[in-house]
Order: C-alpha cells, then sequence, then structure tokens
C-alpha cells in the first residue's frame, strides 16, 4: 500500500513544461529517493507535492485522498513536510520561533513542548542557540533547523530536497547519517539528491528523473548495478 | 431586425431632441468657475450654491428680460479643482470652446487670481462674489469685478469693535494661513492694531494643516489680549479647537472668513461663542432689494427651502453677482449671445452700476487700491453663535451688543 | 525656558497622534508589501462613521471606537483579496501594481466621500474634550488637554496590543513567518490568503479607528484624507519601511521636532524643518533611524 501515489503529473511554468507525466509511489516506512541532475524536475516534483504549485494534469494521492489542488498549508495539515531546498528558514525568526512556526497546525500544537524537547535532543546546539536569529547560523545548523522545523510538524511523510547541498563534506556525512536515522525509526521519506553515492546507499528505492520524465526506477542495489545509471551519474 | 428598430428609434429620437435643443431661443450662457474639488472645495460649493441659486430664480421667471423678450440663463461649470493653474485652463476653456457671454468667479484669491488674465484675454466680463483678497483689486484687471470688498477695506471693521471693550485690549498675536486671502487679512488685522495702538507681540503666516497646539501653548504665555486669525474655515474650526483644548481663552479671538458660517458653529458648537468677525451681510441685515429677493429675509428663507442651510455672507455675495450681471446687462438692452462690441460695453454698465439688492448696495469702484470691487457696502462687525451684528463700523451707529440666547 | 516642558509634553501629545495613522500602514507594509494609497481615505471615512455614531447615540467618541474598528475591520478584510489579486498577477512590479491600485481606491472613497457627506467640515464633540489638566506655578506652566492624553493612550495601547499578538501569540508568529518567507510559511501551514485579510482588516480598523480620534481633536472633510496619507508616509519611511518597532520612535520624534520648531523657530517654516530633517535622515540612513526597514 502506497501512502504517497504520485500519479502522471505535469507541471507548467508559464509556457514551459517541466515535468512530463511523472508517476511514483511511497509505501510506508519507506526511504526513496528521487536522483537527477540540475533542472531534471526534482525540486518541481517535492513543490509540487507540497501543493506549493499545482500541476496541470494528474493527481497526488496522501493516504487514498486526493491531495492536489490542495493549498500548501493544507497538504501540510494532511501530514507531508517539505525540508526545502536551501532551507528556507524565517531569517529574522530565532531559532525557537522558527521551531514552534512548525507547530503552527492546530493538529500539532497539543504535542508542541514533547516535540521540541525531543528536536531539541536530536540537536542540541539548537538548544543553545534558541534566542538567535535564524540567519546567524551556519549552514549545518541552519539546516539541522530546517529538519528540527519539519520535525515539529508531526509528518507522516518528510521530503528532503537535496540537504546536502552547499554543506562542508563532514556535514554532509552527519546530514545523511539524520535521514538514515529518522528512516530506522521507521518514517516514511522521499529525498531528492545529486549526491548519488549517499543517496543510492540509504534509500529502499530510486528513481531517476531526466529532464522533467523518469527514466529508471530501481531499489538502490539495482541502480548500483546498472550500467547506464553508473556511466551517468556515478562517472564509473 | 427588433435591434434595429430600436437603433433607428433611438437615432430619430436623439435627432429630434437635438433639433429641439438648436430650435431653443437663445440664452446667455454664462461661465463659473470655481473649485468643486480640492481644499477648497468647502467654499467653492457655497459659491456654487450661491449662483445657482440666482440663475434658477431667473430661469423660474422666465429668464432676463431684454426688449420685451425674456432669455434663460444657463451656468457652465469649470472646475479650478482649488488650483490656480486648473482655473487658468477652466477659463480657456469656457471661453474658447463655450464662448460664454460672461462670467461668474471663484472662490478663494489665489483662484481669481489665475482665471482674471484669461478672461482678460478673450475680453469676458466677470463678477466674483468671492475675492477678498486686496491682490485681485490691485491688479486693476478690466474685465473683473467684485461684490464683495476686499479685507483691507472690510477686516478692519472687527478690530475697531474690540478696541473699545473695557478695559481695553493691548497686546495681539496675528496668525494667517499661507495663502493669499488668508495672508492679506493678517496683514490688515497687524496694520490695524498698530492703528489702534494694540501691540503686535508675534506674527507669523504659517502653513495651512499644521497642529497650532504647541504654538498656542507659546502664545499663551505671552498673554495677548487679542488672538487675530486670517484662514479658512477648516483651519479656523481647528484653531479653535486647539485653544479648548490647552484651556485657554483670550479675551478676543478674531478671525474673518467662516465666523457666519452655519458650518462653523454646527462644527464648533458652544465654543465658537467667543469668536469676533467681519463680514458684510448676514440674513439678519435690513436691506432692501429691486431684483428678485426684496429683502435678506426672503434670501434667507429660499436658501433655506433650496438647499437647508443658512446662507452666509460669501453665498449672498455670489447671487448678489448674478443680480449686478442681470442689472447690467438689462441696462444694455443685448441680447445673447453678446459680441465683443457688447462684452465692452457691459463693462461700462458695471462700472457705473448702482443698485441697491438683498445684499446691499452695489457700486464698483472705478480707482485706487479697491478699484472694481464693491465698496457700496458698509462692513459690520460679529461676535459668532448668534451671528447677530454688533455694530457697524460707520462712527454715527452707536455699538449694541445683544445678550447671547 | 520655562515653555520647553510644555513643548515637549506638547510634542510627544502630536507624536501618539502620528503613532496611530501610521502603525497600520507600517504593518501592511511589512507583511504583504501594499503601499496603501488610501490610508488617509480609511482615516477619514472611520470619522464620518464616528461623527453619524456620535450623533444618532450620542456616546462619546472614545465609546465609538471597538464599533468603529469592527466596521472597517469587516471592509478591509473584504477588500483585501481584490488587492491581493492585483499584486500577485503576473503584471510587472507587484509594488507598483498596488500603489496604482490603491491610488484608484482613494479616489473613488474620496468622490464618494465628497458626494455623500458633503465638504463641509465636520467635528465631532467629546467631553474629554473641554478638560484638561492645568498647573501653574510663577512662570512655569503645563498644560495637559486631556482628549489628546487619551489619544496618547489609545496609539500606546494599539502599540502594546500589536506588539503582544505579534509577540506572542501563534498567530502573530505566522504574521511575521508570513512577512520574511511566504512559500515556507505555507509549508508550515499559514493560511496566507486568510492571514492576509485578516492583518488588512486590522489596519484598516485601526485607521478607521485613527479617524474618529483626529475628527475629535481636530476635524475632517472629505478631502482632508491626503493629508493623512502623507504623514503616514513621513512616519513610516523614518522609521524604516516595514519596520514596525521603529514606528512609534519616529513618530515621536516627528511629533517632537514639530513642536520644537514651530515654538523655537518659526511657525513658517516648521514643515519645510519637519521635512528638511527627514531628507538628512534618510541620506544619512536611507533604511530609516533604525537602518531596519527595506
Amino acid at each position: 500500500m502506497n501512502v504517497l501515489e504520485v500519479d502522471n503529473i505535469s507541471v507548467r511554468y508559464g509556457d514551459i513544461q517541466a515535468l512530463w507525466d511523472v508517476g511514483f509511489g511511497v509505501r510506508e516506512g519507506q526511504l526513496v529517493t528521487i536522483l537527477g541532475t540540475n533542472g531534471a524536475g526534482k525540486t518541481t516534483t517535492l513543490k509540487t507535492i507540497a501543493g506549493v504549485l499545482q500541476p496541470f494534469s494528474g493527481n497526488v494521492r496522501f493516504n487514498g485522498s486526493l491531495i492536489s489542488g490542495l493549498p500548501a498549508h493544507e497538504v501540510a495539515d494532511a501530514g507531508i513536510s517539505l525540508v526545502p531546498e536551501g532551507r528556507q528558514l524565517f531569517p529574522q525568526l530565532n531559532v525557537e520561533d522558527n521551531l514552534r512556526m512548525g507547530s503552527y497546525l492546530k493538529r500539532t500544537k497539543v504535542r508542541r513542548d514533547q516535540n521540541l524537547k525531543s528536536v531539541y535532543n536530536l540537536f542540541p546546539v539548537l538548544a543553545e542557540r534558541k534566542k538567535q536569529e535564524a540567519q546567524t547560523l551556519s549552514g549545518g545548523e541552519q539546516q539541522m533547523l530546517a529538519i528540527g522545523r519539519a520535525l515539529m510538524q508531526d509528518p507522516k511523510l518528510i521530503m528532503f530536497d537535496e540537504p546536502s547541498l552547499g554543506l562542508a563534506p563532514i556535514l554532509v556525512q552527519e546530514v545523511f547519517n539524520i535521514i538514515r536515522e529518522l528512516s530506522r525509526q521507521g518514517r516514511t521519506i522521499l529525498l531528492v539528491e545529486q549526491n548519488v553515492h549517499q543517496a543510492l546507499k540509504i534509500s529502499d528505492y530510486c528513481y531517476v528523473l531526466e529532464n522533467g520524465r523518469i527514466v529508471h526506477e530501481g531499489t538502490g542495489k539495482d541502480l548500483e548495478q546498472d550500467p547506464k545509471v553508473r556511466e551517468a551519474y556515478l562517472g564509473i | 431586425m427588433k435591434r434595429m428598430t430600436w437603433i433607428t428609434l433611438f437615432l430619430a429620437l436623439s435627432l429630434v431632441t437635438a433639433g429641439a435643443v438648436g430650435a431653443e431661443a437663445p440664452v446667455f450662457k454664462i461661465g463659473v468657475i470655481t473649485s468643486l474639488s480640492g481644499g477648497l472645495a468647502t467654499g467653492g460649493n457655497v459659491t456654487k450654491q450661491g449662483y445657482e441659486m440666482w440663475a434658477k430664480r431667473v430661469n423660474d421667471a422666465g429668464g432676463i428680460e431684454i426688449n420685451g423678450k425674456q432669455y434663460p440663463v444657463k451656468l457652465i461649470y469649470g472646475d479650478a479643482q482649488s488650483e490656480p493653474s486648473q482655473a487658468a485652463s477652466a477659463a480657456e476653456r469656457l471661453a474658447a470652446q463655450e464662448k460664454i457671454d460672461f462670467a461668474l468667479g471663484p472662490y478663494s484669491s489665489g483662484v481669481t487670481l489665475a482665471a482674471a488674465p484669461v478672461l482678460e484675454k478673450y475680453k469676458i466680463p466677470m463678477v466674483t462674489g468671492s475675492a477678498e483678497s486686496p491682490l485681485i483689486w490691485r491688479e486693476k484687471f478690466k474685465f473683473t469685478f467684485g461684490t464683495i470688498p476686499p479685507v483691507n477695506f472690510t477686516g478692519s471693521s472687527a478690530l475697531n469693535v474690540i478696541a473699545t471693550l473695557d478695559p481695553p485690549p493691548k497686546r495681539a498675536v496675528v496668525i494667517g494661513s499661507n495663502d493669499a486671502f488668508s495672508k492679506a487679512t493678517a496683514e490688515t488685522f497687524r496694520d490695524t492694531c498698530e492703528k489702534l495702538k494694540i501691540k503686535v507681540m508675534k506674527y507669523d503666516i504659517v502653513p495651512s494643516g499644521q497642529d497650532l497646539t504647541p504654538y498656542m501653548s507659546a502664545v499663551r504665555a505671552m498673554r495677548p489680549d487679542v488672538i487675530a486669525f486670517g484662514g479658512h474655515d477648516e483651519e479656523l474650526i481647528r484653531l479653535v479647537k486647539a485653544l479648548r483644548q490647552i484651556h485657554y481663552a483670550p479675551k478676543a479671538l478674531l478671525m474673518h472668513y467662516g465666523v457666519t458660517e452655519p458650518a462653523f458653529i454646527e462644527a464648533l458648537g458652544k465654543d465658537a461663542e467667543q469668536v469676533y468677525g467681519a463680514s458684510v451681510w448676514t440674513p439678519t441685515l435690513k436691506t432692501k432689494g429691486g431684483l428678485i429677493w426684496p429683502d435678506a429675509q426672503s434670501y434667507a428663507a429660499d436658501i433655506k427651502a433650496a438647499f437647508g442651510i443658512v446662507p452666509d455672507y460669501t453665498m449672498a455675495a455670489c447671487s448678489a453677482a448674478g443680480l449686478a450681471f442681470q442689472a447690467a446687462v438689462m441696462q444694455l438692452g443685448a441680447a445673447p449671445p453678446l459680441d465683443e462690441a457688447q462684452k465692452l460695453a457691459l463693462v461700462d454698465v458695471l462700472e457705473k452700476l448702482d443698485i441697491h439688492t438683498f445684499y446691499g448696495p452695489i457700486k464698483f469702484s472705478h480707482e485706487g487700491e479697491f478699484y472694481h470691487a464693491n465698496t457700496g457696502l458698509t462692513p459690520l462687525a460679529f461676535r459668532s453663535r448668534v451671528a447677530r451684528p454688533l455694530s457697524s463700523v460707520r462712527p454715527t451707529t452707536r455699538r449694541h451688543r445683544r445678550s447671547t440666547p | 525656558m520655562e515653555l520647553l516642558p510644555q513643548v515637549i509634553l506638547d510634542g510627544i501629545l502630536i507624536g501618539g497622534i502620528y503613532i496611530t495613522i501610521a502603525i497600520g500602514f507600517s504593518l501592511v507594509f511589512g507583511v504583504m508589501h501594499i503601499i496603501d494609497f488610501a490610508v488617509g481615505e480609511w482615516i477619514m471615512l472611520g470619522a464620518f462613521l464616528g461623527y453619524y455614531l456620535n450623533g444618532w447615540t450620542g456616546l462619546d467618541p472614545f465609546a465609538l471606537l471597538p464599533v468603529v474598528f469592527v466596521v472597517f475591520f469587516g471592509i478591509g478584510y473584504l477588500i483585501q483579496p481584490a488587492i491581493q489579486r492585483v499584486i500577485s498577477g503576473h503584471r510587472g512590479n507587484p509594488l507598483l501594481m498596488g500603489l496604482v491600485f490603491t491610488f484608484g481606491i482613494m479616489l473613488i472613497i474620496r468622490g464618494l466621500g465628497l458626494t455623500i457627506f458633503g465638504f463641509y467640515s465636520r467635528s465631532i464633540p467629546s467631553k474629554l474634550a473641554a478638560s484638561s489638566w492645568l498647573f501653574e506655578k510663577g512662570d512655569f506652566f503645563l498644560t495637559v488637554p486631556f482628549v489628546r492624553l487619551a489619544g496618547l493612550a489609545f496609539a500606546v495601547a494599539i502599540t502594546l496590543v500589536l506588539h503582544y499578538m505579534l509577540k506572542k501569540t501563534d498567530f502573530g508568529t505566522g504574521v511575521r513567518a508570513l512577512a520574511q518567507h511566504k512559500e515556507s510559511a505555507g509549508l508550515m501551514g499559514v493560511d496566507s490568503h486568510k492571514t492576509n485579510c485578516i492583518i488588512y482588516g486590522i489596519y484598516v480598523g485601526i485607521s478607521a479607528m485613527t479617524g474618529v480620534l483626529v475628527c475629535t481633536i481636530f476635524s475632517m472633510t472629505p478631502m482632508e484624507g491626503g493629508r493623512y496619507t502623507v504623514l503616514a508616509f513621513f512616519v513610516v519611511v523614518l522609521a524604516g519601511m516595514g519596520y514596525l518597532p521603529g514606528v512609534p520612535w519616529a513618530a515621536l520624534f516627528l511629533g517632537l521636532i514639530q513642536s520644537i520648531f514651530i515654538v523655537y523657530l518659526s511657525a513658517s517654516y516648521t514643515l519645510l524643518a519637519v521635512f528638511v530633517v527627514l531628507y538628512i535622515i534618510l541620506l544619512i540612513s536611507p533604511k530609516g533611524l533604525f537602518g531596519r526597514g527595506w
């Protein structure tokens, strides 16, 4: 049973079409990755699921109900969180207010204190910087804050949009460790990455996006073996 | 098919109406250049109502009688938008496109100063019912006349009355708003004070729309006996409220325009009581008129019936401006449309005009600083709220103050 | 020198009025980047509602403030979607579109106001307007007009309520989040449409209440809104466009220099002096007194 069902969506920016009949699914507890180069349509896919963009054809279903066509705040209420590319924090809110924004919805407000505690446990550095404006944090701390903010939403599905982008190698490793840890806790995760090595290692199932179309799919192991994928993305 | 029928019918109908208009007897086309919008709209609309009242009564009677035939008047408005430049272009449009026979003038002196030269160029006579700045008459426009004497003719009257208070006032503060009329008023107040040996402790011209409370706090520390203010109604209301708020009542608060205006009294209520002003007309004035209205009371009743308000002197002066034109053109015996020679002749008749109206005598000055202003009138001094004359300034008349009800 | 305490007090009281004129305007710019040219017209409409309500009910204008707020909150709430539509279309510069659109609203309201309310100056009577505290000792004196004091109290109350709302409530945090990053706020569950409507409603409501205040302290005509639009601009630019915490200080600052100049310099050049000060400050710090604006 797929928790998330993306059914042949096509998306346009004005006259330019970015996605062509993209379809895939994510099962409960799975870590699914979408791979692809710059401009392949990865971010567009996530934004469309999140309700920031709307497809002109095709549907997105979540837990069996239609969510395409809903505005972002209602998709968030349905249980989908996006950790956006480039973090997209609220730069002049302090760390705690950024986290509190994660539990803006009524659904999650009741568990705010509990969630706040567990986020601080996961990222002790955020607890230290509670009262600091988000824009004063380092890149790695900002990424932790973005993830923490998403966790505050009590999501049934977390989507990560290139979480390793612009981070030092040591931090990249840490981010992937966190994602793997979240996956181990049984969370459902949709990951978009350009860092193919790392992504293939941790994911249960992968899709490869090229020019707005899905061109390959398979388990991480399968794709690692696939000669075409090896040539195009792993440089072997 | 049906649509075509309608269109044909409509076209036919419009042709008929157009024909009817074309066949109508000639009318006097009178341009009204006044501010119907912008900062001076309040006063502008007062003038409009004055002119309208006159035109309505003329047309109700069938028109102005020239050589046994009656010619109605038609008012064509040009909105000066409270801007001198707009006034000039409105005058230009009325003169060049509408080909008016005659013009009734604007509210406020700045606007008048802009419209007058245009009418001068087109040789169109204008009588204005509201232009009290001495500046206008100093320009000696041949074609411009005014039914209200300039403020340097009238403004001193109220001060003359205040000077007779017991004990006599010794110190004054004079303020004026920054526009032609208000400045002239303030200057008159200042000069008259000096003449009456009242010391002017402070004299300022302030931009309109400013909160004068701090200024008034400073004035209060100087303890003047008289505060004299030249400005328009809105500023007067603010000033009186500001004084009220800081709990300060000088012996006399002197203003020029607005004191007799119903809106002023309504807006201020009891606070209007301590205000003195000068004016040239009130509805209670005893006058005898030949044209349309026999006296001030019947005019006031007419205005009350038409607009539901009590007319002030500006409105009356505007209706009187219409009367001046009516009397002059009847004397001239010229039927519309007036050609250039007739317009020039009309100016001559206006210069010699000496009539009595509900508004008082109309007699335009020929020379000097009051050239073409109506100096036939006697200015009156007022204490507001009741807006009844305290006295006239003629030395022969004794001051009689009425108790306020 | 005995005048100085009075001058400072008068400046603060004028500043209080400026706070209420500008604070809603700043809020709306900060959250949705609309420069509302019609701010003075909302003030004017509020003044007239206050005037008529006072005439019908005989209640003191300060008691009418909640009613005026509720009515104009509703109007603002309903009108916001139209503005949002204009500025969010793909029609070039949204800031400019907003300016043009609200300029149109301004002209319409002003025209309608002139037709409906007439051209006379109106003023709302209040019991407070006739009373004041007076301290006098020799040459030294200080007058505190009650009605202006009440105006200042109202301004402080509005400032504190807005501060509390924005800093201490979830809704307020959401509003700040929306102002800083619209897309992320949506992802967090902030309904930007509804939030914008509420904020615009609050702004129109505050402006209308300000109208009642200025009509009680001064007077109002349908043509006069523009004066307050200019003042709102002044204060907001000085505070830094969209920097709300700067508004009360900028307003008090303007009130003080105006009061000081009118007494110690010359009444004739006060406004000019205020302009000059404003330009010098903007020259030194283009983002306003605190360098935190746009």
